[in-house]
């Protein structure tokens, strides 16, 4: 019987959530911060966080049991080596869901999933406008892009 | 077949409809900015949530 085995399916076969999960789990890894659905971030979190229990425990067998799930050997490496250790002194709970409301396209309800122990990544905006901005002063067509450009450094500052 | 015994009169009919009317959403407020936010969500106008500040909002 399948009593309380609750799956989140997400409109998916099997193989394709798992292969969409795994992703996430992979993105989250790199990035520290991952932005999706509400739906997909709370079906990521318990594979994050087993994930998260396979690196503490830091073992090979563990090691291979992660990589059995993830496929992806940097994230493997990544987690057992900055992601695990920093979540030493945590029981769980590894992860945090903050919503962000509402999509505008689809009205879907979106939100970071990121790491509780990940010290606070705000989503930098500004570095990317400047190094367009240098790429774009660096151009040749300066007379195009100049008012392009005071309009994106004025709301920055 | 079965068929109404009695025509739905006006007070029961509006009663009835009355149950689907639409109700605001319930916001609170901001603490930072003070704009209305939905309950347990990131404020999309200044980026904060519980004290801080956890994304970039252009123009903010
Ligand atoms: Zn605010």
């Amino acid at each position: 019987m399948r009593h309380q085995k609750k799956t989140v399916k997400l409109g998916r076969t099997a193989e394709h959530r798992k292969a969409l999960l795994a992703n996430q789990v992979c993105s989250l890894i790199e990035h520290q911060r991952i932005k999706t659905t509400l739906a997909k971030a709370k079906a990521v979190r318990p594979l994050a966080e087993k994930m998260v229990t396979l690196g503490k425990q830091g073992s090979l067998h563990a090691r291979r049991t992660a990589l059995s799930v993830l496929r992806q050997k940097d994230a493997v490496k990544k987690l057992f080596d900055e992601i695990a250790p920093r979540s030493a002194n945590r029981n769980g709970g590894y992860t945090r869901i903050i919503k962000l409301g509402q999509r505008k396209s689809d009205a879907a309800p979106v939100a970071f999933l990121e790491w509780v122990d990940a010290a606070a990544v705000v989503e930098e905006a500004a570095p990317d406008g400047k190094s367009k901005k240098r790429k774009s002063g660096k151009g040749e067509p300066s007379e195009a892009k100049p008012p392009r450009k005071s309009k994106k450094s004025e709301p920055n500052e | 077949m079965g068929v109404p015994k009695r025509k739905t009169s006006k007070m029961r009919l509006r009663t009835r409809k009355a149950s689907h009317r639409w109700q605001a959403p319930q916001l609170g407020k901001c603490p930072q900015c003070g704009s209305s936010v939905p309950p347990h969500t990131a404020c999309p106008s200044c980026g904060y949530y519980k004290g801080r500040q956890v994304l970039t909002v252009e123009g903010a």
